[in-house]
């Protein structure tokens, strides 16, 4: 038997013996994503996020007004009405507002807007307005919508300095919505680092890591936030504080992670491919990185996912005890501030508005972190 | 083990095995408490002898336990042994004991000696294309350029009888028995002059086990390979080795040639083990074909012969002294007290437990 | 099937379970029949997605969806000789629990997932019983347990009753488990793959166990495997499938002796035996089995075969032809009306 071709038995080696479905064809990463695209909640929360995040990034656009430009005369203003129909009954397509005046309340002696309903200002698109400059490279001052001056539009109504709340929330969700993310990478980082070459190693090196990050663990959270969040020097600048603030969330973290991967890790060392891999003389670093890492990467990504909420939590509620991110930059927590007095909340509700986003930003998160959970082991059913 | 009775070492071939395996033994602790108290030690492999000679088939067999796997896994350098030597002859350095080794030693050896393993599902990275699967160990060991590496590939999946056109898909789009012959390529990729197969047949279809055995005897034949063949199957091991190593809680109990032993076992634990095999045309089970008792633990091994609790001729030097590995004919050894003298051939009942002397 | 004077145990008539899957509707069982014999012992051999393993579940109603019973019937000779249809009970009716565990029990081919870790032996083998006998005393259970475990030949079973499953060793877990599934006394046993994943000596002990207590309890046994030999040995009947269809099936000496379907003929010629001279090729099976969304057209094994008719056999389904006495094969080479076929 001189001649390996005669293999016989092999009927035919072509097209047929290779199956064609689509399950075939595909890489495991986009059979993943088909998984992932069949559940419905997971796509909800990933189209939601995909509009925040470009909301964040166009924020200037979008918004009315500037972060800071305040309306002197408008404090503590309720949310503007929009209306179709005006006061003669008549319908119009393009909604409108009315002017506002502010007038004494004979009855509780506060200042109060009223609307004047003989100034009429329909709500138009790519109007005129404030500057702005977009991700610091594009400057203009074309906003999507808005109404002509002295109109306001006051989509969330005002606080008590008289700055637009829902131009301040875009603004803000650019702090709110990547302060989590910069420490999540941070956190993910580094425990998946440390988790695989722990992992790989054991030994007493894993016995001392594991000592270590226990002791991260057993640290009460906010508190170690809190007493982390106060030795930021006053004198930094804002975007100093924003990197410092990262790190601060992402310094009890990575503890978990690194502790998931490890897990991970221990199982997969053992399995033939790895094996295999070190019989053809691999080196550990390659093993780490072209075999366990590549086969712990999904289950990271999801860890990393559902970690993010617990970063925004984080930083909004440093931010919401004045101890996060300074002025002039603003998130939502840093919004929420202002509502911490209960006389508040009753006469200013719409202030608490920013907590609708952060709950809204939270569950698609959670909703994107399950489905990609799921569809990390795309053979199962 | 002298040369094999079967075939005669072909022209411009070395007389010296290509694999000796000389009083190897390893063990694991088992249990004990944080301190490093000792636990129980579990000697997976005691004192194992056997010899590889070069262009054939060797055969080691043994059930659960019986340390197989553990050997297969020592001479590839995955675990390391704790006494005796194995001896690798390698093409370049000549005869190189690889149990004491240094890595370079081990890495330089490693480049003719390859690995299949049982379960082709889990052997190859579910993440990786088939190219890069089979492609690896010759990138690892820099042993092409860049370039070469694709036609490379291509020529080994044509070798084992893949069409080329799937390098760049992924292992679940394969049936078992086409994943297993991918792993035969991976294996094939660096010319090996030793091949261990652990149990390749296994996990694979009944109808797709012949296929792969005969592509198995092809590429033997066109590349010079020897194999060390574990299984468990013995009608497999009957099939494709010459000679035949059987093991049983850790040490080797029978060596010779595949289908003299088989005929005529000198091992009583041998003989039991045909005796199980379930064979076509023997007609329907009547009376007990089976040894008595379970495989004892090998944590806790019997004394003296580890295998005279389930022996049908034990006596009582059986449970005092170990038996050596004696040579009993040309080419055939045995770990038994009585080897040669006790009835059996194929053919000869089975004595009952009463006959047993107390 | 062999012309029983009684009628059989189990008599299934063209099964059919489809399975409803994201690529479509996949027949896991092709209309299937065949009939457990009183007292006897049927094997059901095949490879894997020749839906045998499907097939015992549908026996037991034991079909989860995405699966379905969707034709056929399983009629059941109870004691007295009343044949019943299991295929008309709800599947988690009181009549269908009733039948499982007391009429029919299964053992499965792995002992050491097929018990819970956390409880003990006896314990696991008291809750079967208590299943059945709901007003079995506490005391009287656990000496049933005792005895069960006797029975099955392992050693202190006073003991032993007390064991967790990972203390024991393969071979004396399957045997717990046997003990489990004969704990009610069932007229039949289904056995799927359960010496598999065992040593072989281990196995022909569990062989030699199973043909005993099947003589001691008068009881079928219906033994589920891809293991030609192992079948030899054990079974009177035996019926082999493929891709979901029953391809031949007779009384063990004519199928293995003179095997009429080219499946089973390629079959035997691929495995190698224990009393076979070295050397040579092995006459493998062409091919590879389908995936189940490739199901070839007509005959399910024409595009391995070595006697493929074009034009007859991937066009039309052969039916099952008899070619001895209670012989017969699903193939056009054993069709009486072979030649006028012939294209």
């Amino acid at each position: 038997m001189t001649d390996a071709r005669a293999l016989a038995d092999v009927s035919p080696i072509d097209l047929e013996a290779v199956s064609s479905r689509p399950m075939a064809v595909l890489s495991v990463r986009q059979l993943m994503w088909r998984k992932f695209r069949r559940n419905r909640l997971a796509m909800f929360g990933l189209v939601v996020l995909i509009i925040m995040y470009g909301l964040a990034a166009l924020a200037g656009f979008v918004a009315p007004y500037g972060v800071r430009q305040t309306h002197a005369e408008f404090p503590r203003t309720a949310p503007t009405v929009i209306h179709f129909v005006d006061a003669d009954g008549k319908f119009h397509w393009q909604p409108f507002v009315y002017g506002m005046t502010r007038a004494m309340d004979p009855k509780t002696f506060t200042l109060a807007s009223k609307e004047d309903t003989s100034a009429r200002y329909p709500i138009q698109l790519f109007i005129h307005g404030t500057p702005y400059n977009i991700l610091g490279v594009l400057n203009s001052d074309v906003h999507l919508f808005g109404v002509e001056a002295p109109g306001k539009l006051f989509l969330l109504g005002t606080d008590t300095t008289g700055r637009d709340l829902f131009s301040r929330i875009l603004y803000g969700s650019q702090v709110s919505l990547t302060v989590g993310l910069f420490g999540v990478v941070l956190a993910l980082v580094i425990g998946a680092s440390v988790g695989i070459v722990s992992g790989y190693y054991g030994g007493w090196l894993d016995e001392i890591v594991q000592r270590i990050i226990e002791m991260t663990l057993a640290f009460p959270q906010i508190p170690l936030w809190l007493a982390l969040a106060t030795l930021v020097p006053p004198t930094w600048s804002s975007v100093q504080v924003y990197f410092a603030i990262s790190i601060v969330l992402s310094v009890l973290t990575w503890g978990a992670l690194a502790r998931q991967v490890r897990a991970m890790v221990l199982s997969l060392k053992t399995s033939d491919f790895v094996r295999a891999a070190s019989y053809a003389n691999a080196s550990p670093v390659r093993i780490m990185y072209r075999h366990l890492l590549p086969s712990t990467l999904s289950h990271i990504l999801v860890i990393a996912t559902l970690t993010i909420p617990s970063m925004i939590i984080g930083e909004t509620a440093l931010s919401f005890l004045g101890l996060g991110i300074r002025a002039p930059m603003t998130s939502w927590g840093v919004l929420l501030n202002e509502a911490q007095s209960v006389q508040v909340i009753l006469q200013l509700p719409w202030l608490l508005s920013p907590a609708a986003f952060v709950v809204l930003t939270i569950i698609s998160f959670n909703f994107v972190g399950d489905g990609m959970r799921d569809a990390a082991d795309p053979f199962s059913r | 083990m002298t040369p094999p009775a079967t075939r005669a070492p072909m022209a411009g071939e070395s007389p010296r095995p290509l694999l000796a395996v000389r009083g190897v033994s390893k063990h694991f602790a088992v249990g004990g408490g944080i301190w490093g108290r000792a636990g129980s030690v579990v000697r997976a492999l005691d004192d194992v002898s056997f010899e590889v000679p070069h262009g054939i088939t060797v055969g080691l067999v043994g059930e659960s336990g019986c340390g197989k796997t553990t050997m297969g896994h020592t001479i590839m350098g995955g675990l390391s042994a704790d006494g005796g030597e194995i001896v690798f002859d390698d093409p370049e350095l000549g005869p190189v004991d690889i149990a004491h080794a240094d890595s370079k030693l081990r890495r330089h050896v490693r480049l003719n000696m390859q690995m299949v393993f049982q379960d082709p599902n889990s052997s190859l990275n579910p993440r990786m294309a088939l190219v890069d699967l089979v492609a690896e160990p010759l990138v690892i060991n820099r042993l092409l350029p860049r370039a070469a590496i694709r036609p490379r590939v291509a020529e080994l999946l044509e070798q084992v009888g893949l069409s080329p056109r799937y390098m760049d898909r992924y292992p679940h789009a394969l049936s078992g028995g086409q994943r297993q012959r991918v792993v035969m390529a991976r294996a094939l990729a660096m010319n090996p002059k030793l091949v261990v197969a652990d149990e390749p047949i296994s996990a694979l279809d009944v109808s797709i086990q012949a296929q792969t055995l005969n592509l198995m005897k092809d590429l033997q034949a066109e590349h010079r390979l020897t194999y060390l063949f574990i299984a468990h199957d013995l009608s497999v091991v009957n099939y494709f080795a010459d000679e035949t190593v059987v093991m049983y809680l850790g040490r080797v109990v029978e060596t010779g040639p595949t289908r003299p032993m088989f005929k005529a076992p000198l091992h009583p634990y041998t003989a039991a083990l045909l005796n199980s095999v379930p064979q076509l045309g023997r007609g329907k089970r009547v009376g007990k074909r089976a040894p008595e008792g379970e495989v004892p633990s090998a944590a806790n091994p019997p004394s003296g012969c580890h295998f005279h609790p389930r022996c049908p001729y034990a006596q009582p030097i059986c449970t005092t002294d170990v038996p050596a590995l004696r040579t009993i004919a040309p080419g055939r050894q045995a770990r038994c007290h009585f080897a040669g003298d006790l009835p059996l051939a194929a053919s000869a009942p089975t004595p009952t437990q009463e006959a047993k002397s107390p | 099937m062999q012309q029983a004077q009684s009628s059989p145990l189990i008599a299934v008539d063209d099964l059919v379970v489809e399975f409803h899957t994201e690529g479509g509707v996949v027949r896991a069982v092709n209309g299937v029949s065949f009939a457990i014999p009183r007292g006897g012992t049927l094997a059901l051999i095949g490879e894997s997605g020749c839906g045998k393993s499907v097939t015992s579940l549908a026996l037991l109603n034991l079909v989860r969806p995405p699966g379905r019973i969707t034709g056929g019937t399983i009629t059941y000779t109870d004691a007295e000789g009343r044949a019943l249809q299991t295929t008309d009970w709800k599947p988690n009716s009181e009549r269908m629990r009733k039948f499982r565990g007391a009429d029919v029990a299964m053992i499965f081919q792995e002992p050491m997932t097929s018990f819970d870790p956390l409880f003990t032996v006896g314990e696991q083998i008291v809750e079967t019983l208590h299943a059945h006998l709901p007003h079995i005393g506490r005391g009287k259970a656990r000496d049933i347990a005792i005895e069960m475990l006797r029975k099955v030949r392992l050693p202190n079973p006073e003991t032993l009753v007390d064991r967790y499953p990972h203390q024991l060793s393969g071979g004396m877990r399957q045997r717990v488990m046997i003990a489990m599934a004969l704990c009610c006394g069932p007229r039949l046993l289904i056995a799927d793959e359960p010496t598999t994943a065992l040593d072989v000596t281990t196995e022909s002990q569990i062989l030699d166990l199973l043909r005993q207590l099947q003589g001691e309890m008068e009881m079928a046994v219906l033994f589920i495997t891809h293991d030609l030999a192992v079948a030899s040995e054990i079974a009177n009947e035996i019926a082999v499938m493929y891709l979901g269809y029953v391809v031949e099936s007779g009384a063990t000496d004519d199928v293995l002796g003179n095997p009429s379907h080219p499946y089973t003929r390629a079959l035997l010629a691929s495995i190698p035996k224990l009393d076979d001279e070295p050397g040579g090729r092995l006459n493998a099976v062409r091919g590879m089995v389908p995936t189940p969304d490739e199901m070839p057209s007509g005959c399910p094994f024409h595009t391995r075969c070595d006697a493929f008719m074009p034009g007859l056999c991937d066009r039309r389904m052969p039916r099952l032809y008899p070619c001895g006495d209670g012989h017969q094969a699903r193939c056009f080479l054993v069709d009486p009306e072979l030649e006028r076929l012939r294209p």
